[in-house]
């Protein structure tokens, strides 16, 4: 099953649901910190929940998702071109 | 309220360039590919905010702010897992499914399991299902918004968005259907930040927003277990299986659901198709930023600065004065409400009210009617390749939709908006929340076999069906049972038989998501009991698939 499928993959997920489920768990341990903890008078999960992991952690991967396969195939295009002569 | 002028320009402006889009793109749609698929030529950034725009439905820009102002802050942590589930689908789905280079939503599942008669028919049924709950819901959205903010009489404002949605999908199929879905995936996501940025600027930042939510709702920070007594936010968030479940309950939709899927099938390329989902998060993303600070300060806003505060509620025990957010709510959709939609749903339009800005409110009732009527011709576009192509056609071998492929996709483009019109008119509750029904059912039903037939050589004909069979009926079973015996459909169904009549115990599994898990491992097991597809299927539709 999932034979085939990019280490990155894998690397990929584990960051996101590692990160998510940390910070979940921190919040059980802290009952403060959703609200009581702040940066910049704000509290952090403003930071941490609103923008890391809503949008700059999916956006990063989901890039990345794309850029790594383009550079492996580009790689590959390249020894071949080499290969043949090219 | 009267509504003011620079309302209604705002929203005939929107009209106006979703009806240009329609009538500039209807001759790019002279054959058929372009008609199914765009003709395969959707760049990464116009494909990526279609999807935006077709995956997140009004049950997102009038659902999300309003669950957020039951749930409090645990709520973010879904909107975390909808966004977080948009990269899994680059590479689970995206990719392989461009590299086959289907037509249809079906066409997978009959290539992969060797059957092309009962797998179009049965895999047919839960994307059908999908298609009436969601045309129905982003309709009534179209309405809640014209009404709401317009005053436009309810049934004029389905008809309105209703013919809209009919004539893009109607003269231009998907090419129309992709610009105009695109258009409206920008300016989804422009409203949103806008309309959260104004917030912000009321309160003067993040700070001051988070003090005054504290200061008139202070269980909203609560996480399960957070304080010492034992306060939650909510009952549905006692427990951590509310914030899991919460998190999973949409994850896997963007990966495996018909009418992002499609979207996959549009790219130019397979690379094209990866870059869609970066795109996809930098639209749908913004605007969940944006609906997080909405749904936040919504309480606050209304109870605050609403107009409606301080006049009278005609209630069954006669006039009160509005004094809180339940009433000015109840107000809303007492004047120009629908049967079937919570006050809740009002709240998102009531926060951006409150702020008394002319220019906002013309970009919300642009940016909700976007969202609407995008998920609409996103269902539509799946239900009358359904219909009129893999059914009519392949199925059933009529001979006029074969010969005349695009008229008999008009037919049914026809034939599901006026069903969807027709049940959007009177909505029952019922109707409105089956979407989240369908959601769950089609990805245990549908999914499972998807994902698993691209990665897992084993995965089996009978298995596919089996999971329909089992899954379709279980699902709306549970959830029928929660939502009307329980009272929520985001309780386990079986809570009462565990654990009694004490609501204390009762375990929260919103829209009883835990079922694609079990459809997983249901699907495994059975596929390792069955026989699998030949080595050449196998070879074709999965092992070299994977890029």
């Amino acid at each position: 099953m999932f034979k085939g499928m990019k280490s990155y993959f894998w690397w990929g997920m584990g960051i996101f649901y590692g990160l998510v489920f940390l910070l979940m768990i921190l919040e059980m341990k802290i009952p403060a910190m959703t609200y009581g903890v702040k940066i910049g008078g704000a509290p952090i999960s403003f930071l941490y929940t609103h923008v890391v992991a809503l949008y700059l952690l999916p956006l990063g991967i989901a890039y990345l998702f794309y850029w790594l396969p383009e550079q492996a195939d580009k790689k590959t295009k390249g020894q071949e071109a080499k290969k043949h002569g090219g | 309220m009267a509504v003011n002028p620079i309302v209604i320009v705002m929203t005939i402006a929107y009209f106006a360039v979703i009806f240009t889009i329609g009538y500039v793109t209807r001759k790019a749609s002279t054959n058929p590919m372009d008609y199914y698929l765009a003709g395969r030529k959707i760049g990464p950034v116009v494909n990526g905010a279609a999807l935006a725009a077709t995956f997140l439905s009004p049950a997102s820009f009038l659902g999300l702010p309003a669950f957020i102002f039951l749930l409090g802050y645990p709520f973010w942590w879904a909107m975390v897992g909808i966004i977080g589930g948009m990269p899994l689908a680059t590479m689970l789905t995206a990719a392989p499914l461009r590299k086959y280079a289907p037509i249809s939503f079906t066409d997978y599942y009959c290539d992969r399991f060797e059957d092309q008669k009962w797998m179009r028919i049965i895999t047919g049924i839960p994307v059908l299902m999908g298609t009436w709950a969601y045309v129905v819901l982003s309709l009534v959205g179209t309405g809640l918004f014209m009404m709401a903010i317009l005053q436009v009489p309810f049934v004029w404002a389905v008809i309105i968005g209703a013919l809209a949605v009919l004539f893009y999908v109607y003269l231009g199929g998907m090419v129309a259907t992709t610009w105009s879905t695109a258009f409206q995936g920008a300016l989804m996501a422009i409203a949103s930040v806008a309309c959260a940025i104004a917030v912000l600027l009321h309160y003067g930042g993040f700070g001051n927003l988070a003090d005054a939510v504290f200061t008139s709702t202070p269980n909203f920070w609560l996480m399960p277990y957070a304080s010492a007594e034992g306060a939650v936010s909510h009952p549905l968030f006692r427990s951590w299986t509310g914030v899991i479940g919460f998190f999973f309950v949409w994850h896997f939709g963007f990966a495996t659901m018909p009418y992002s899927v499609v979207r996959f099938f549009t790219a130019m390329d397979v690379s094209s198709a990866r870059k869609s989902v970066v795109w996809t998060i930098v639209f749908g993303g913004a605007m969940y930023w944006g609906l997080i600070i909405i749904g936040t300060a919504a309480r606050h806003l209304i109870e605050t600065l609403h107009p409606l505060m301080g006049q009278i509620l005609n209630t069954a025990d006669g006039p009160v004065t509005i004094a809180n957010v339940t009433q000015v709510l109840t107000r809303i959709k007492g004047d120009f409400g629908v049967g079937g939609a919570a006050v809740t749903d009002y709240s998102m339009i009531a926060a951006i009210e409150s702020l008394g800005n002319p220019w906002l409110l013309g970009l919300l009732v642009a940016g909700g009617l976007a969202i609407a009527m995008s998920t609409a011709a996103g269902w539509v576009v799946v239900g009358n390749v359904l219909l009129g192509r893999d059914w009519l056609g392949k199925v059933f071998g009529n001979k006029w939709a074969i010969e005349n492929p695009i008229k008999s996709l008009r037919l049914m483009t026809v034939l599901i908006l006026v069903v969807g019109t027709y049940y959007s008119f009177n909505p029952l509750a019922l109707v409105l929340d089956l979407s989240g029904w369908a959601f769950v059912m089609i990805v245990a039903t549908l999914g499972v076999p998807l994902v698993l037939g691209l990665w897992w050589p084993r995965a089996t004909r009978a298995a596919t069906y089996a999971n329909i069979i089992v899954f379709f009926p279980l699902v709306l079973y549970s959830w029928l049972y929660a939502r009307s015996v329980l009272g929520s459909p985001h309780w386990f169904f079986l809570s009462r038989v565990m654990y009694g009549d004490d609501r204390s115990k009762w375990i929260s599994t919103p829209h009883q998501w835990y079922w694609v898990f079990v459809a997983f491992a249901f699907f495994i097991v059975v596929s390792l009991l069955t026989k699998p597809a030949s080595a050449e299927t196998i070879k074709q539709y999965c092992d070299d698939l994977h890029v």
